[in-house]
């Protein structure tokens, strides 16, 4: 037998190396002299190190007198209280700002109606990951955009504008608002590039005004955008208050707290908001989304319509299809072919006259009133659909649901550790890194798909954009599997099967608790941030330390030369 | 403390009696503290590190398996904490600070550290030890000091048993060519 590596004779010499090595290594030790001495003063030195760093104890015990009773009292006193770990403090602390989360899951609110389900798709997580998989759908479907690049950029700006100015004045309304918008612009034909024209005022009122003429697609942001005057392009507002009174011969899209659409339209309307009124006549289609969406007598949307809101009345006639998801919905107007609809509340007056089908999902049987005198030149078909999220326990296919896909985290889980074992993050450990974590998960949730949008803007952004947005949804996915990892670090667990195991029912747990109706959005929404946060900076530490320490080349095990 | 007193001890301890935890305190603060001392490299640092282990031992003190030796157990709660502080320290400093200039490598493989015999040549040795770089310095420390395996150092730093033998053989490596250099400056 060769000589072994001082590498090996080093970790013989820990006592480390598995036994039928260590066999061989005895015996060869026997044969030949300088191995020997490499290992005699190999363990020396390992007698010296252990010695030595023993012994400092020595030099510094002088332990101050506040460290050497303070912690073991002060402990007690902040845990006697409650046998509660600051960790669940922390997590305690977080959960009372609950209310305000839940508020912004918006999708928690039990009056949803059942039809806007399909922006919360994905769970109870469906508020953000519904943005960003619209934005993603923009990105990736959105390459005729590109041609037109301010189109593209416009929507881009439409979509954070949205959410900036409604979202923030009431969350319901303005994720229904910002999301339908969001992916209505989507559908929206892209407009053709124009040498657009820009209008900005902070504070104050911008417009155009009653005479003048614009040729192009005009931007208009400030705290209130008319638009008296004629627009040949497209018009893009966003303000507190938008009132379009002119003549728009593009398309509109515009957000605020109040949107009015009064002048004459000839492409479509894209409007978001609290309030949205449309009295006129409108060349296109109507996308209206809001807390109230009104459509007046006198109007007139040439093509379909598209509504969505808490409160949708429809009194002017749409020209072709009307589809609306609304919490009460009320149609008085004339609808020249089919409705289809998803309310808590739908009536059709006396005055309501539909051409083709009127179709409804609603949740109960009462819940539809058509009036004797309103005509309906089809079928009228009503769907009951109770709301199943909140009876989903009631069904088995939930319990198979919620085990597959446990088991697919875990799965997914487990051959990550496998093939990077440095992936798995600490646990935190104290309230304070909790906090931190999960204001960092919340805004990396946030701003992802943000900054996603901002490097897409350009060409070369496209692909870098994707992959973020793949390891985004990378991450949301294993953000609970961090957090149950983290929980079952607290049940006793002597080996890592067990682990394992425990990792598993905690994650079961979790994965059931965030289904439960009114809480469970909210609660999947605090694990998330708070797994999410922990992966990034665990992700952050994991690059610093590999880029940090740079292992010296010369790594080959020299001869150990004795004095 | 002898074991039978040390487990009668641990016992009332995690029945919670805060007597026998402060005893427990009393009896391994030392060791701890030598720990996060020579983790952390500061005094003050090892100060605050070592109470909050405490604390964080008297949390988890109903999770101890008697069966384990004590000592281990909160070694090893004193060394991930220590992990802990360092990643995040190191994370400011790197984000705030620019990188220290590395040290040339010292020339591999001189005398080994046998020859130690006085107070001055140890204190060399500790201030060499201290001067390491953190990814040598910290498993050094885990099984010189903590007695920790392998197994339990490669699970603490997050990496494999193989990579934490060459960590510990390039930390002594290192620590030979920089006392080399020291006695050379000396002589």
């Amino acid at each position: 037998m060769s000589c072994p590596t001082e590498l090996t004779l080093s970790i013989y010499a820990d006592g480390e190396l598995p036994e039928h090595e260590a066999h061989r290594i005895v015996a060869h030790l026997e044969t030949c002299a300088s191995c020997r001495a490499l290992f005699t003063a190999l363990e020396q030195e390992n007698a010296v190190l252990m010695e030595v760093l023993g012994e400092e104890e020595a030099v510094t015990v002088g332990l101050p007198a506040a460290s050497s009773t303070s912690p073991a009292s002060a402990s007690l006193a902040s845990a006697s209280g409650a046998s509660a770990s600051s960790w669940l403090w922390g997590a305690i602390a977080a959960a009372a700002l609950a209310p305000v989360m839940l508020d912004w899951a918006w999708q928690a609110t039990p009056t949803l109606p059942a039809g806007v389900g399909w922006v919360g798709n994905l769970g109870g997580f469906g508020g953000v990951f519904s943005i960003s998989r619209g934005l993603a759908q923009l990105i990736v479907g959105g390459q005729d955009m590109l041609v037109s690049s301010f189109g593209f950029v416009a929507t881009l700006f439409f979509v954070v504008g949205t959410l900036g100015v409604v979202a923030l004045r009431r969350p319901l309304a303005g994720a229904t608002a910002g999301l339908a918008l969001a992916l209505l612009a989507g559908l929206a034909p892209p407009s053709q590039a124009h040498a657009a024209e820009l209008r900005y005022e902070k504070e104050g009122t911008v417009k155009v005004a009653e005479g003048e003429s614009i040729d192009d697609t005009v931007f208009l942001a400030g705290k209130t955008a008319i638009v008296a005057g004629v627009v040949d392009g497209d018009v893009f507002a966003a303000a507190e208050r938008v009132e379009v009174t002119g003549t728009v011969r593009g398309n509109v899209y515009s957000a605020g707290e109040t949107v009015t659409i009064a002048g004459e339209v000839s492409g479509n309307v894209h409007a978001a908001g609290k309030n949205v009124e449309v009295d006129t006549k409108i060349g296109g289609s109507g996308f209206l989304a809001g807390r109230n969406v009104i459509v007046t007598e006198g109007s007139n949307l040439a093509r379909g319509g598209y509504f969505a809101g808490e409160s949708v009345r429809s009194k002017g006639r749409v020209g072709r299809d009307l589809l609306f998801a609304a919490e009460t919905m009320e149609v008085s107007g004339s609808v020249e072919r089919s409705v289809r609809g998803y309310g808590s509340q739908v009536a059709v007056s006396s005055t309501g006259s539909v051409g083709g089908d009127l179709h409804v999902t609603v949740p109960s049987k009462d819940a539809v009133e058509v009036d004797d005198g309103a005509s309906v030149g089809g079928d009228t078909i009503v769907d009951i659909e109770e709301q199943e999220e909140r009876r989903a326990f009631l069904y088995p296919g939930f319990y198979f649901g919620v085990l597959a896909k446990a088991l697919a985290m875990l799965l997914m889980g487990l051959v990550l550790v496998t093939l990077f074992p440095s992936l798995l993050p600490p646990t935190p450990e104290s309230s304070k890194e909790v906090l931190r974590d999960m204001g960092l998960g919340f805004v990396a949730l946030i701003a992802t798909p943000v900054v996603m949008l901002i490097i897409a803007v350009t060409v070369i952004g496209i692909p870098v954009s994707m992959v973020l947005g793949m390891v985004y949804a990378v991450l949301v996915f294993l953000s609970t599997l961090v957090v149950a990892y983290f929980a079952a670090q607290r049940l006793p667990a002597p080996n890592n099967r067990r682990l394992v195991l425990n990792t598993g029912a905690t994650l079961l747990v979790i994965l059931f608790v965030v289904a439960i109706p009114f809480v469970g959005p909210g609660l999947n929404f605090l694990v998330h941030i708070f797994g999410m946060g922990c992966l990034v900076v665990h992700l952050r530490n994991v690059y610093m330390a590999n880029h940090g320490s740079a292992d010296s080349p010369t790594s080959q095990p020299g001869v150990l030369a004795t004095e | 403390m002898d074991e039978t007193e040390l487990e009668t001890v641990l016992r009332e301890a995690q029945m919670g009696s805060s007597v026998a935890f402060g005893q427990v305190y009393g009896e391994f603060s030392t060791r701890v503290f030598g720990l996060c001392r020579k983790m952390l490299g500061s005094h003050a640092s090892a100060e605050d590190a070592t109470s909050e282990v405490f604390e964080r031992a008297y949390e988890a003190l109903d999770q101890y398996d008697r069966d384990r030796p004590f000592d281990r157990w909160i070694l090893t709660i004193a060394s991930r904490h220590c992990l802990n502080r360092l990643r995040r320290d190191r994370l400011e400093k790197r984000l705030f600070h620019d990188e220290p200039v590395e040290v040339p490598a010292v020339a591999a493989s001189s005398s080994p550290l046998v020859a130690f015999e006085n107070r001055e040549q140890r204190r060399t040795l500790l201030l060499a030890i201290d001067a390491l770089p953190e990814n040598y310095r910290v498993p050094l420390i885990l099984k010189y000091y903590g007695d920790l395996s392998y197994d339990e150092i490669a699970d603490h730093l997050g990496t494999t048993r193989n990579n934490v033998a060459v960590l510990l053989h390039r930390a002594k490596r290192e620590l030979r060519g920089s006392i080399g250099a020291l006695r050379k400056e000396e002589s």
